[in-house]
């Protein structure tokens, strides 16, 4: 097992501290950029990220009521055309 | 923020309205729907709750300067939803149910529901409940860091009460 440098330790911390945000697409551009390099290049760090997006995968989306979406698109529309005012 | 409301020559201003209802908030509804599950939790409310939004963004898009549609959207949703839950929480009907819990918007399994499920943006869900975006941040990473806890088997999954 090799050890680690505490330069490599302060690189794997510093990007635990920022992994979500680059993972959502929240960080900036040079922060990305350093993330992806080291992820690349630490085990440790690109299994975090592995885990991480699975997470997200398995959480993203749900089918919403098609039904429900369609009625309040109806009462959207109807809000346009007669204003909010109560019919006759 | 333009508080001059639009006139048409009608002298209603009800077509420049309509004009810009139907351009901000028709391609958010979806979106706001999916929130308003996450915030209410049953579909039967998060319809009603839809609904009354969609009624106030109408009455309030006449001072609305067209920047950032979904998050002015999200403001209305979460300060109607949480209009709703004060009336009910006042309501003789509720008072022997645990409905002090409802008015918290502490949960970070909601900030995780409204980032990974509902696909907003950190800003967009800090809207949403009413938070900064700091602390939607430091939930989404606390509940994320449990769920691989949980997921790995290291930590019991700790159901609701």
């Amino acid at each position: 097992m090799t050890m680690m440098s505490l330069s490599e330790l302060a690189r794997c911390y510093r990007t635990s501290r920022v992994l979500q945000r680059y993972l959502d697409g929240e960080s900036d551009e040079l922060t990305a950029t350093r993330v992806a390099e080291h992820l690349k290049e630490c085990r440790r760090c690109g299994l975090q990220e592995t885990t991480y997006r699975a997470i997200k995968r398995a959480l993203r989306g749900h089918d919403v009521d098609e039904l429900a979406l369609r009625r309040l698109r109806s009462l959207n529309r109807s809000l346009a055309e007669t204003g909010g005012a109560d019919p006759p | 923020m333009n508080d001059q409301p639009a006139v048409t020559p009608d002298g209603t201003g009800r077509g420049d309205r309509a004009a810009a209802f139907a351009r901000y908030v028709e391609p958010e509804i979806a979106v706001l729907y999916r929130v308003a599950l996450t915030l209410a939790g049953q579909r039967a409310d998060a319809d009603d709750l839809v609904q009354e939004a969609l009624i106030r963004a109408y009455r309030a898009v006449d001072r609305f300067d067209g920047a950032h549609p979904r998050a002015w959207l999200l403001t209305i949703l979460r300060n109607t939803h949480r209009n709703r839950l004060r009336i009910r929480v006042a309501s003789p009907l509720h008072e022997n149910e645990q409905d002090t819990g409802l008015l918290d918007r502490s949960d970070p399994a909601r900030s995780v529901q409204l980032v990974d499920v509902d696909g907003l943006t950190y800003a967009e869900a800090a809207e949403a409940l009413g938070v900064p975006r700091g602390t939607v941040m430091s939930r989404l990473h606390r509940a994320r860091a449990r769920i691989r806890l949980v997921a790995a088997g290291l930590v019991p999954h700790r159901s609701r009460p």
